[in-house]
């Protein structure tokens, strides 16, 4: 039995789109449902999930996938109530993190560290990268003022992808010096590392070395990761600097890998779970 | 060298163990979380107050760290919760010596989540079950109720009523009738209290007694090994003690120990948490 979880992401998409194809065994639920349509407690001495009037056994549960939605925001909630949604909210997301640990294949599921998102903090990632081989980006606190054009400004402390590096705006808190060279994503799943880099406004794909290769894995690791999407630099001296990370993989580098992500998830993935 | 209290000024952990290290004539330096972005802003080289010098992050051994997260109901400043989300950074990924990293706090927002993470430490645990949307059926076996997540409640025994049912999660746990143990972990250093009580929760209850044991060497280790295994090298763990076994209930990260110390004698966990921060340890 396949667990899917917010699968409506870009790699969500494509391991759905698979298990479809083979008629494997799935069931699918976003965590917004959960409260709403799921069950959970024991039968005949078994922790179970009820989900759409189907009894499932944590211990049938061979394969997780857990993706990000876009907005991890609640909707609509009414004021007076925000203890109690909280408090629901807060139990689901406790019992959520037991079931995902329950089950022994697990893919793209934020583990223990990401549930703050210090760990893609771009101080954090200047503080990391020197560790793993990579530049650290420079970067400023900005006070209130530009620091002049030779800078690209963030509304943010986390890079998502490189369109987040804009102009100086009032709403600027961070400028990062931008160095000579290419832009590149890349999307580390499981162990392999997939790549695009930027020429002349047009992405397409790229091999790093072994060696850079072998590290990104090994962040990727020291996270406790098993997906992650990174928007890093390459120096004219082939030198690659860490810029932004982000659990949720960019649509472009899937598609852009797409036949390889597809043999990569049902090799290693999907073949475990007949 | 100066060590830092960092959280909210209201915080009576925070305050005594202030007044415990201005006894030893340490330097501290108390930085208020609510005042991040007002009054204090951080950067690369350090911590600067608006009316007043700065401290730079070379001149701190340590940080004892009992900030809590942003309310997700109110709405901050921007700029308040970008300088949370900093220092935090700050906290996790760049201070050398800090109790504990924020981003080793979270095991505790899933007790079952923890237990699983714990349950090769040694020691025993409760029988457990985690229920929800479902209606309860009468059960033999006495179970108490509690939060399945970091929100507090007060845990209580269950009592089964016909046409039971739960909603949200919640794990009811085997009530064991046993000595409440609260054991805080301090490095390799273990201070154990028992604690005595008529009530089920402890915290709520009045007729309460406080006592230091010594704990077996293997449960000592096991304490140790699951702090060390949840990466907090300071944290409270509760223990129930019945018929010669130790159950693991849960590792409070933030513990407040103030209410534990100032029922036994002297002040051992303070004097730990001060020798745990000092340089070079």
């Amino acid at each position: 039995m396949i667990w899917l979880i917010n699968h409506t992401d870009p790699l969500g998409v494509v391991l759905h789109d698979l298990i479809q194809e083979q008629q494997q065994d799935v069931v699918a639920m976003t965590t917004m449902a959960m409260p709403r349509y799921a069950a959970i407690g024991q039968d005949q001495g078994r922790e179970v999930l009820w989900w759409q009037g189907n009894c499932y056994p944590l211990e049938a549960m061979q394969l997780v996938y857990c993706g990000v939605l876009p907005t991890q925001s609640s909707g609509s909630i009414p004021s007076e109530k925000i203890k109690d949604w909280l408090y629901v909210t807060n139990a689901w997301q406790a019992w959520l993190r037991y079931g995902l640990a329950r089950v022994p294949l697990s893919l793209g599921v934020l583990p223990d560290t990401c549930w703050i998102d210090t760990w893609r903090h771009i101080a954090s990632l200047a503080s990391l990268a020197p560790r793993y081989g990579m530049l650290a980006p420079l970067y400023r606190y900005v006070q209130g003022a530009s620091y002049g054009d030779n800078y690209a400004y963030l509304s943010s402390c986390m890079v998502d992808n490189v369109d987040c590096f804009s102009v100086y705006k009032d709403d600027s808190v961070l400028a990062v010096a931008i160095p000579d060279g290419h832009w590149l994503q890349c999307a580390q799943v499981g162990n392999t590392c997939y790549v695009i880099r930027c020429e002349q406004g047009h992405w397409a794909p790229y091999r790093l070395s072994h060696n850079q290769r072998a590290a990104i894995g090994r962040l990727t690791r020291a996270w406790g990761l098993s997906v992650c999407h990174y928007v890093m630099r390459q120096h004219k001296t082939g030198e690659i600097g860490l810029y932004g990370a982000s659990p949720r993989l960019d649509a472009q580098i899937v598609s852009t890998y797409l036949p390889l992500i597809r043999h990569h998830l049902q090799k290693e993935y999907l073949a475990q779970c007949y | 060298m100066a060590i830092v209290l960092y959280g909210r000024s209201c915080d009576p952990v925070l305050q005594y163990f202030c007044h415990y290290l201005q006894q030893q004539e340490s330097i501290v330096v108390f930085i208020d979380q609510d005042q991040l972005g007002t009054h204090i802003t951080l950067d690369q080289v350090g911590w600067h107050w608006k009316q007043g010098p700065s401290l730079l992050h070379q001149d701190i051994v340590s940080v004892f760290n009992r900030s809590a997260s942003l309310h997700p109901a109110i709405s901050y400043p921007m700029a308040q919760q970008q300088y949370h989300m900093r220092a935090w950074s700050w906290l996790d990924y760049e201070c050398p010596m800090v109790l504990n990293r924020p981003r080793f706090m979270m095991s505790n927002t899933s007790k079952p989540y923890q237990s699983l993470r714990v349950r090769s430490c040694g020691l025993s645990m409760p029988r457990y079950a985690c229920l929800a949307n479902v209606r309860m059926i009468a059960t033999d076996e006495p179970l108490i109720a509690k939060s399945i997540s970091a929100v507090r409640s007060v845990v209580g025994p269950y009592v089964h009523k016909a046409g039971d049912s739960v909603q949200e999660p919640v794990l009811f746990q085997a009530r064991i009738l046993g000595d409440n143990v609260r054991v805080h972990v301090i490095g390799a250093m273990v201070v154990a209290i028992r604690i005595r009580s008529s009530a089920v929760d402890y915290r709520y209850a009045e007729d309460v007694d406080y006592t230091c044991i010594k704990l077996p060497d293997a449960i000592r280790q096991s304490c140790i090994d699951i702090s060390q295994e949840l990466g907090l090298p300071f944290c409270g763990i509760d223990l129930i003690y019945y018929d010669s076994a130790y159950y693991f209930l849960e590792a409070n990260p933030a513990p407040g120990y103030n209410a534990f110390e100032r029922h036994i004698q002297g002040n051992p966990i303070s004097q730990a948490l001060y020798g745990l921060m000092q340089p070079g340890v």
